[in-house]
């Protein structure tokens, strides 16, 4: 009898799981789409789109340079030692470029706004959610999706491409600085081997994943921190910090799951 | 009498398993100031959403002009909701945004009106609040009773044809309390809106609503003027009535409006 009920238990609890996700993907679903559609609502809404361009993609410079730097550096330092075991480390140039173009720059770049835009995303949007500012949009017949999401997708739209654009850049700087500067290889060999492997297929795929991630980014953070009110797990405070949490690890994993059906259809 | 602007015709709302609205019926008429007092947590703010269309009912019907309230295109819910302004209990200003822009928000998004000409109705409307000389401050920076009325501000700064009002006093001090019923007595009389006001402050809200209807346990116990609730044999009507008595003089709300 016992292991019946418990049976009986767990169908219940898997089926109530199977239709809360179809739910939360439903939503999810129609979430993208209104969000979507919302930016070609008129009149365009240049300041905002203009702060958020600010806040997601200027203020992640400083983030995006630091990170693509030392990325670049250890890949030059990694690089170099594992291409000279087979006497090929006239190669680095290459392989810090086409990894950083085709791989590392777009998904480190993603994921580091995850943690610096995204999760302030959530909270601000979640916090807006509890104290009813979103409620107070709506009594005064603002779309809230319009007003809160669709700017920051825009502002997702052009920030991902420029950021990584410059975490390559400087991630090859950074490559050139240890494998020229440090251990001693040829600046001119390394720089020919950058512009001779790097094909424009390449940046396109870059850039590609990069769009896909910004709309991962901005939907997956705007999307918890809109239904914050929906948890069941917290409400308040609570439910902002686990609405904040939940968009950056969900984010995170959705970048790299995407990232390798991108790779695996591109390539 | 007239046909109600607003209509509740059996109205039931629960969260889970707390029923918290319970076949109510209610009418608001035009151009009137319409007051719903009851208990804490017995549902007012609830009745206020369901009237802006935040929360729908999971029965019953609500009727504006006569015709179903959520049965409507969205066109025409949209025009509907133009003409609806709301005051949140807990203020519900835009924490990161200036006062100034609070109030502005509704006018930048809702009108085609010139940023002087928005400058110049948030001017007025601050003036008018006591609340001039703080356009640049932030919420968090700002009292209970000053985002109160900024609150109210916002609410009225589109010069709406009917105002929600949630608590818009509470935690205001007396003076202040005065100030803001008279104030919302004054722009009815002059512009004419339709109130629905949810207030715990009887009797000085009696003095500004033509009607007053009571919510008890999920449904309205009483609906009538502020001079028939005084005569109301209702106990349940009387209990909550009777706190105003502490005077002691034997008198029920006579002469407090």
């Amino acid at each position: 009898m016992t292991s019946f009920v418990s049976e009986d238990n767990i169908v219940r609890v898997t089926g109530r799981a199977s239709l809360s996700l179809v739910a939360t993907l439903g939503r999810a679903g129609v979430f993208f789409v209104r969000s979507v559609l919302c930016v070609f609502y008129l009149p365009f809404q240049w300041k905002r789109t203009l702060e958020q361009i600010y806040f997601i993609g200027m203020k992640s410079v400083v983030v995006i340079c630091l990170t693509g730097g030392f990325t670049g550096m250890v890949l030059g330092l990694q690089g170099y030692y594992t291409l000279s075991k087979f006497g090929s480390e006239g190669l680095l140039g290459s392989a810090v470029a086409l990894t950083l173009i085709k791989e590392l720059g777009p998904t480190l770049t993603a994921i580091m706004i995850v943690a610096r835009a995204g999760s302030a995303m959530a909270a601000e949007i979640g916090i807006m959610r509890i104290s009813e500012q979103i409620d107070a949009l709506k009594t005064m017949s603002i779309n809230p999706i319009r007003f809160l999401v669709s700017p920051r997708l825009v502002a997702g739209l052009v920030s991902f491409p420029l950021l990584t654009a410059l975490f390559d850049t400087v991630g090859i700087f950074g490559g050139y600085l240890t494998g020229s500067k440090l251990l001693g290889m040829n600046s001119g060999i390394y720089f020919y081997r950058v512009q001779s492997s790097v094909q424009m297929s390449d940046v396109k795929e870059g850039f590609i994943k990069s769009v896909f991630f910004a709309l991962i980014v901005i939907t997956v953070s705007c999307f918890h921190g809109y239904f914050t009110h929906l948890r069941k797990e917290g409400f308040g405070a609570k439910g902002v910090s686990l609405s904040t949490t939940t968009a950056v690890v969900q984010s995170c994993v959705i970048i790299l799951i995407v990232d390798y059906v991108i790779t695996s259809f591109l390539l | 009498m007239d046909k109600p602007l607003i209509l509740f015709e059996n109205v039931c709302k629960s969260f889970g398993e707390n029923q918290v609205l319970k076949r109510v019926n209610l009418s608001i008429y035009r151009g009137e100031i319409t007051t719903v007092i009851g208990k804490s947590g017995g549902g007012k703010s609830v009745l206020l959403k369901h009237i802006i269309g935040l929360v729908k009912p999971d029965s019953g019907t609500i009727y504006f002009d006569g015709k179903t309230l959520f049965a409507r295109k969205r066109s025409e819910q949209k025009a509907l909701r133009e003409k609806f302004s709301y005051m949140f209990q807990d203020s519900a200003l835009f924490d990161s945004m200036t006062v100034y822009d609070n109030i502005a928000l509704p006018l930048r998004e809702g009108t085609k009106l010139t940023a002087k000409q928005i400058r110049e109705k948030v001017g007025n409307r601050m003036e008018q609040l006591d609340i001039a000389g703080i356009d640049g401050k932030y919420p968090g920076q700002l009292s209970g009773g000053m985002k109160k009325r900024v609150a109210l501000a916002r609410a009225l700064v589109t010069d709406p044809e009917i105002v929600l009002f949630d608590e818009p006093t509470t935690g205001l001090d007396p003076i202040r309390k005065q100030s803001v019923h008279r104030m919302i007595s004054d722009y009815q009389k002059r512009f004419g809106f339709t109130g629905v006001v949810v207030s715990h402050e009887i009797p000085d809200v009696f003095s500004i609503s033509q009607r007053v209807a009571m919510l008890s346990d999920g449904e309205i116990i009483f609906e009538g003027t502020p001079q028939e609730i005084e005569k109301e044999t209702d106990p349940r009507v009387k209990d909550f009535l009777r706190p105003m008595d502490w005077q002691g003089n034997g008198s029920d709300v006579n002469g407090y409006y």
